[in-house]
């Protein structure tokens, strides 16, 4: 499956670290349950054991045992007629204290509205989580049965606007290390995709705002700007989607974009980060 | 809830606990924790929790502030959810119902599951005018003190309801008794009515009406409730007015989800 290797890469990373002594302190039974959770993808709510050995490269008595641990505190909820698992509820609250302690969405949501009712778009808000974006916040105009745009959505960081965005204002150190990771984990879509990047990169430069089409989703644009400083030490980033037409890319230079930067000057200066 | 590990079960992990109670030790209002802090919360000693947030910390399940020098739970700890509330259809389904009886009420409309002691939102829609930002999705909601929790006990099966309550009584006797009345007047309303009514048992100033689905999805009972400001409110408009709406609703979804499938 694709998440597979988490641990892979954490001990590549440590090694390359060369840092023994905090490999010590790595616990990986924790870490090894959390994948298990994690094995789970949008499409994918039923896995077996069998399932979960493919997907974290675990033996079949370690996953057996940390199935066991995870439905006794009910993260795991197993479905006897079809012998799978399914995540369980405890799942959906576990990050909702970072949620609500992130001022930064009160602050934004009428803008992102206004915006996304305006353009008859989606507005989003993410964070990084390791490789990819994750929606914090999201708003869409009234026509939208979009799925794809809920909160808790992951985004490849390489292979969509608002991943782009958060490059391209994150410090360059931490930039390098991020696509380091990327190249270690997925080293095919990282090749795919650097071009892209780069290119992402010079176009903020230029303009203030990344544009991509129809990277994940194939009919839409998008385009993304961070937050020019870090808010409770994360670098935020807007995207704002629209269906393609036929002068979208146009649209998006003209319009959308700059609508989108005016929006985030305006969350910056709500925020007194100006 | 029924779930706890009783037994020193040799299949149990007790590191994999230990890191989620961890994840757990936060709470609204609080998105910040030391090492210090999660030894209190946890009951944990002091090296063991270093390394369990260190591990979280790798992992992106917490992320260390240096100029607090404390943890913020990561992102990770949202996507983790994130396949389970896309695999609820029902979600997409309900979400015009939701918005137009939000819209209706001023007020919002959620959807909630049970997580142990609580509901969980997995669902809200905010009406016009509605004020209100949280609870939002991920939210949980003590099911003993809410409508949506004792219209969720009053719709889970006589069964379910029998063990969650043994579970309250064992785990929490004085929130049970502080509750059992009004618990038990609920199921009494409920059977008459068909919906629970809250007033202000949450949050003091917002009253709320609330209906479960009436068979599960994916094995749980869902259940929707639709919460207004107590100001905007006549004497019996949660009577006579939106608890019969949201009966209404919740039929008019449960037909649609009955046409899809």
């Amino acid at each position: 499956m694709f998440q597979a290797n988490e641990l892979t890469t954490k001990k590549f990373m440590s090694a390359s670290l060369g840092d023994e002594e905090k490999d010590r302190q790595f616990a990986t039974t924790l870490a090894r349950g959390l994948e298990i959770l994690q094995c789970f993808k949008p499409g994918q709510a039923l896995l077996a054991n069998k399932e979960f050995v493919a997907g974290t490269g675990l033996d079949k008595a370690t996953v057996s045992r940390l199935t066991f641990t995870l439905t006794r505190l009910g993260y795991l909820r197993h479905d006897t007629q079809l012998g799978k698992y399914r995540l369980g509820s405890p799942v959906l609250s576990m990050g909702y204290p970072l949620l609500a302690s992130m001022h930064i969405r009160h602050i934004a949501r009428p803008l992102m509205t206004e915006l996304a009712d305006r353009v008859q778009g989606t507005v989003a808000m993410g964070i990084r989580d390791r490789t990819a974006m994750v929606y914090v916040e999201t708003v869409r105009a009234v026509d939208g049965l979009t799925p794809s745009a809920d909160i808790g959505v992951s985004l490849p960081l390489v292979a969509s606007a608002i991943g782009h965005a958060w490059l391209a204002g994150a410090p360059l150190a931490e930039r390098q290390r991020v696509l380091n990771q990327v190249k270690v984990k997925e080293p095919a879509l990282y090749a795919a995709h650097t071009p892209a990047v780069e290119q992402a990169l010079r176009d903020f430069q230029a303009r203030g705002f990344c544009v991509s089409k129809g990277l994940l989703g194939k009919d839409r644009y998008a385009a993304a700007v961070p937050v020019a400083r870090p808010v409770d030490s994360e670098i935020v980033v807007f995207n704002c989607s629209v269906a393609s037409r036929d002068n979208s890319l146009q649209m998006i230079q003209r319009e959308l974009g700059p609508r989108l930067v005016t929006l985030v000057r305006s969350v910056e200066i709500a925020l007194g980060l100006h | 809830m029924a779930t706890l590990p009783t037994a020193r079960d040799q299949r149990f992990s007790t590191t994999l606990s230990h890191g989620i109670d961890i994840l757990r030790s936060f709470k609204v209002g609080e998105p910040v924790l030391s090492n210090r802090e999660f030894v209190e919360r946890a009951g944990l000693s002091k090296a063991t929790v270093s390394r369990l947030t260190y591990t979280l910390a790798e992992l992106g399940f917490l992320k260390y502030d240096n100029a607090l020098r404390k943890y913020r739970l990561g992102s990770a700890a949202l996507s983790v959810g994130y396949p389970l509330m896309a695999s609820l259809g029902v979600r997409q389904i309900a979400r015009p119902f939701m918005k137009a009886l939000a819209d209706h009420a001023g007020g919002s409309v959620s959807l909630g599951m049970r997580d142990r002691t609580s509901m969980v939102y997995i669902e809200t829609s905010r009406g016009q005018g509605a004020i209100a930002f949280r609870p939002d999705i991920g939210a949980s909601l003590p099911i003993l003190s809410t409508a949506i929790g004792r219209a969720w006990l009053a719709g889970c099966g006589e069964a379910t309801r029998e063990a969650a309550l043994t579970c309250f009584r064992a785990s929490d006797p004085a929130t049970w008794r502080r509750h059992r009345a009004d618990v038990e007047q609920a199921l009494l309303d409920f059977g008459k009515r068909g919906f629970c009514i809250g007033r202000g048992h949450f949050q003091s100033d917002v009253h709320a009406v609330a209906t479960p689905m009436q068979t599960p999805i994916d094995g749980e009972i869902l259940v929707f409730n639709c919460g207004v400001p107590a100001i905007r409110l006549s004497k019996t408009a949660l009577e006579r007015d939106l608890g019969p709406r949201v009966v209404a609703m919740v039929r008019q979804v449960e037909q649609a989800i009955g046409s899809i499938e």
